[in-house]
């Protein structure tokens, strides 16, 4: 019975992670997480799926005291090794982008809330209290977790930036994410390398963070971290 | 119904409950031998030694909390049970000891590598390897969630019965071991390795086939022409789109039927063959080594303990 249990939480890893069913796999998910993050289980297994797909760059820009500057990105394998290690900073520069693309921007996502306010308001005056009450428990919730996740977003940007600013240091950084595409294999063949600047997208909103070495003083609550307005696409 | 067709089914049942009864513990609690998870625990061993040796070049960011803080890593769970349950040793130790706590931390694995007291130092390795993927929330990849769960299964067995330094002890002292390295411990670590690595390639297979690239062969051209990932110029293959097509086919059919196709002695040996360059082009053509060999490594669940047998007295059955 215990191996029968254990495969069961097993599974229910790939099963919620990272797509879930809110009626069935995320409750019972929810009740496993304690095991799953104790025994670092529960992931999704999902390798270069559903697509391999194009990589994100960490680019940042530092000021230093005398005026000069530092361009500079990462992962950078000409100054990062071994690979194991480059790896690391490769997963870190796609969380930092992972976090950015999949959270709305705080104009956006005011939008979304104003609308769902109003449908809420329409559905009370309207005597639909149970679906009325549901919305408004369900936008609420949305909230939260989006303010959560701004907070996580910011604490994860400063923490990078003061890093790298104490690395280099610096006075002043300024940190924006790129996309880097992958090439056709036509392009290939006419003569294009995979570094080539063509291949680079950057979003409309790609700085992320700006900070003083000041700034690294004072509690990150006070801190812009870019944005709040123009961050976080 | 006459009475003896009713007893001729329950004894039916009964033989059938029997032989699944009987099957479900040839399969789980037979005992069998050490040798193959000592294999697994060596490499496994050294794996975790080199990618811990490699959080020292840059400590202080990802173990050390200044790249990924510890409010960072709170916010990332739904509650505070959930954080709590994401435990690592640093967060409840002073940060003067981290540095001392990381290269004990080394020498425990390297006494797991080479099986001295591994009883102990396997369930260490175990913790350690949990303990720094907690820690480095936001920097990992497959590498750790491979390591976590083959440590974790190896501290349960007797991985250090074979190939370590336990071994020799043990058999100064008593010159025929023979069969009292067979341990049902070693079928459960070896099955439940077996069941996790099926259910990886499983959901890798799965996940891939919501993707438009895997069906139409070009999947393994995105992979190929990642800068980020290139460390071989495999670009010459824009001109062998088949060959990538077949390549990519091949490797999606692979993963989705890996967790059948591996239990058969027919083509166990073919699903473990097509293994090998699978991850060893991951390895070389992507740049993760590292990777590529734990999948290996992984895989070596597969093959009997015979393989690496030095005592002609010991039986193993995979």
């Amino acid at each position: 019975m215990f191996i029968l249990a254990y495969l069961f939480v097993l599974l229910m890893g790939p099963l919620s992670n990272p797509i879930t069913s809110q009626h069935l796999t995320a409750p019972i998910a929810a009740k496993l997480s304690p095991l799953h993050r104790g025994l670092f289980m529960g992931h999704g297994y999902r390798f270069f799926a559903p697509n391999p797909g194009d990589s994100h760059l960490v680019q940042y820009k530092i000021t230093k005291d005398d005026g000069t500057q530092i361009e500079a990105m990462f992962p950078d394998r000409e100054t990062v090794w071994p690979r194991l290690l480059y790896h690391r900073w490769f997963m870190l520069s796609e969380t930092i982008f992972a976090e950015h693309a999949q959270t709305p921007s705080p104009n956006e996502f005011k939008k979304l809330n104003f609308e769902k306010s109003e449908r809420v308001k329409l559905l009370l005056k309207n005597a639909k209290l149970q679906l009325g009450n549901e919305l408004e428990k369900q936008r609420s919730q949305e909230e939260a977790e989006y303010k959560k996740t701004m907070q996580r977003i910011k604490s994860l940007v400063r923490t990078t930036g003061e890093f790298l600013l104490e690395r280099h240091d610096g006075e002043e950084i300024e940190i924006s994410v790129v996309t880097r595409t992958i090439p056709f294999p036509a392009e290939v063949r006419q003569g294009a390398d995979l570094d080539d600047e063509v291949f680079l997208r950057y979003p409309a909103n790609r700085v992320i963070g700006r900070f003083k070495k000041s700034d690294f003083s004072e509690s990150p609550d006070n801190l812009e971290s870019v944005g709040d307005e123009e961050s976080a696409q | 119904m006459s009475d003896s067709n009713i007893n001729v089914n329950h004894q039916n049942e009964n033989t059938f409950a029997q032989q699944w009864t009987a099957a479900w513990n040839e399969f789980w609690f037979r005992p069998s031998a050490p040798q193959t998870l000592a294999m697994i625990r060596i490499l496994t061993g050294l794996m975790v030694l080199y990618s811990h040796a490699v959080w020292t070049l840059e400590f202080d960011g990802f173990i050390g909390g200044k790249l990924l803080s510890s409010g960072y890593r709170a916010n990332l769970f739904q509650n505070a049970i959930e954080s709590t349950f994401a435990w690592s040793h640093f967060d409840w130790l002073p940060t003067t000891l981290w540095m001392p706590a990381h290269v004990l931390g080394l020498l425990a694995v390297a006494s797991f590598v080479v099986g001295w007291q591994t009883k102990i130092f396997s369930w260490i390795t175990a913790a350690l390897v949990i303990s720094y993927a907690n820690r480095a929330t936001g920097a990992l990849f497959g590498l750790d969630q491979i390591l976590a769960f083959l440590t974790l299964y190896l501290a349960i067995s007797n991985c250090g019965g074979a190939f370590s330094i336990d071994r020799w002890l043990k058999s100064r002292k008593h010159q025929n071991l023979g069969s009292s390295q067979l341990s049902p411990w070693n079928s459960i670590a070896t099955r439940l390795i077996q069941i996790h690595l099926c259910v990886v390639y499983l959901f890798a297979g799965l996940g891939k086939c919501q993707g438009d690239t895997w069906w139409n062969g070009e999947a393994i051209w995105g992979a190929l022409a990642s800068h980020e990932y290139q460390t071989v110029d495999m670009t010459f293959m824009a001109d062998q789109m088949t060959v990538v097509a077949a390549i990519t086919l091949l490797t999606l059919f692979w993963e989705v039927s890996y967790a059948a196709l591996i239990w058969p002695k027919l083509t166990r040996p073919i699903m473990l063959t097509l293994a090998i360059p699978m991850h060893l082009g991951i390895g070389i053509c992507m740049g993760m080594m590292t990777f590529g060999l734990v999948m290996l490594i992984a895989n070596l669940s597969f093959i009997s303990p015979k393989w690496f047998l030095r005592s002609p007295v010991i039986d193993g059955k995979t």
